[in-house]
């Protein structure tokens, strides 16, 4: 077994994590960096890693007083707080974004594209995306759906992550609730279609049910919900800084 | 005159008017721990080092600044804290208050019988 170099042990995680939510903010880097210095160039050194982490437990002890765990608790409360008033943009996103999938999915199936057609425009080279809005306009509605709800959720909370939050969440569930609208549309439309057809009624557009669509759009919330959230905390600075003159 | 302080919080502001360990004369959080370790002769509990220094910044009695941080301490800035002239007069009132209370006493202190 090889011990690991003093330089590049870290105390346990927990304690670590618990010390940050204790220290005020403005202190939670430079309290917790101090207390790592101690840790590595000293205690671990000569006391070995056992004591070392028990020194660690009791240095945390020492920063919990009432003061510490109510300040704690009410930065907990704050953030739930937030999130509360940011719910509804949220909620309106991802009801967005499964109305935007919805009807780009309906229309495909009320109205689906020739592929012949678009065989031979291809072939008479006069192919253009820009003739087929149904592939790109849905896919520019969902990023502006997303980017938006990231720009207001930063803009009204002042926190970057929180636009992350916000549009990652929307993505995912908005996502999720398209694929339970096509499953659904699928059962409802069932007795319509041909029993005879290569396919079994009312399956007819399983075979299609985006369900990747789920990580693949809440990972997209994640990127376009932090450029919306850069967005947002930009123009918080911009009209504090021109509401101070 | 404002608050007198208390033992702790002088020997906190000591540790920056005079620091004698090498650790302490960096006055960042763990200097001073060091340095108020030292100086009490004890082992000091690092939660109420940074409590009393977040005190005295809140008393104006001492400032702060963030310095950049090393790789042992992962990157993170150091607190690095010098002593206000509203500290070094904090200091002196402790010091006349204590030698105000003691005046006219006779030195050592014997139990009454």
């Amino acid at each position: 077994m090889t011990l690991r170099p003093a330089n590049d042990a870290r105390p346990p995680a927990w304690a670590e994590s618990m010390l940050r939510l204790l220290l005020p903010p403005r202190n939670r880097d430079s309290v917790s960096g101090d207390l790592l210095e101690e840790y590595r160039e000293v205690v671990l050194p000569s006391r070995g890693m056992l004591r070392a982490k028990l020194w660690y437990v009791r240095q945390l002890a020492s920063f919990v007083t009432v003061t510490s765990v109510s300040r704690a608790s009410i930065d907990r409360i704050k953030e739930g707080v937030m999130f509360e008033r940011l719910w509804r943009v949220t909620l309106a996103c991802s009801v967005l974004v499964a109305a935007v999938l919805l009807t780009r999915f309906l229309s495909d199936v009320m109205d689906p594209v020739d592929p012949v057609e678009r065989f031979l425009a291809q072939a008479r080279d006069d192919y253009s995306e820009l003739n087929y809005p149904r592939r790109w306009v849905p896919t520019v509605a969902v990023g502006a759906i997303l980017i938006g709800g990231g720009l207001f959720a930063a803009w009204r909370s002042r926190r970057i992550t929180m636009g992350t939050m916000a549009a990652a969440i929307a993505s995912a569930s908005g996502s999720v609730i398209y694929v339970a609208l096509v499953v659904l549309v699928n059962i409802l439309s069932a007795p319509l279609h041909d029993p005879l057809g290569d396919v079994p009624a009312g399956l007819r557009y399983f075979g299609n049910v985006p369900v990747m669509l789920v990580p693949v759009l809440a990972m997209l919330g994640v990127l376009l919900g932090t450029i919306g959230g850069l967005f947002g905390r930009a123009i918080h600075v911009i009209r504090t800084a021109h509401s101070h003159g | 005159m404002a608050d007198v302080l208390g033992a702790f919080e002088q020997a906190v502001l000591l540790s920056l008017v005079r620091p004698v360990t090498a650790l302490g004369k960096e006055a960042y959080g763990r200097g001073i721990l060091t340095e108020v370790q030292h100086r009490l002769g004890r082992e000091v509990a690092a939660g109420a080092v940074y409590a009393t220094l977040d005190r005295l910044e809140q008393k104006g009695l001492i400032s702060s600044e963030l310095e950049a941080g090393t790789a042992v301490r992962a990157g993170r800035p150091r607190r690095c804290y010098a002593i206000a002239p509203a500290g070094v007069r904090a200091l002196n009132d402790a010091k006349v208050a204590s030698e105000r209370l003691y005046a006219g006493m006779r030195w050592p202190l014997r139990s009454p019988r």
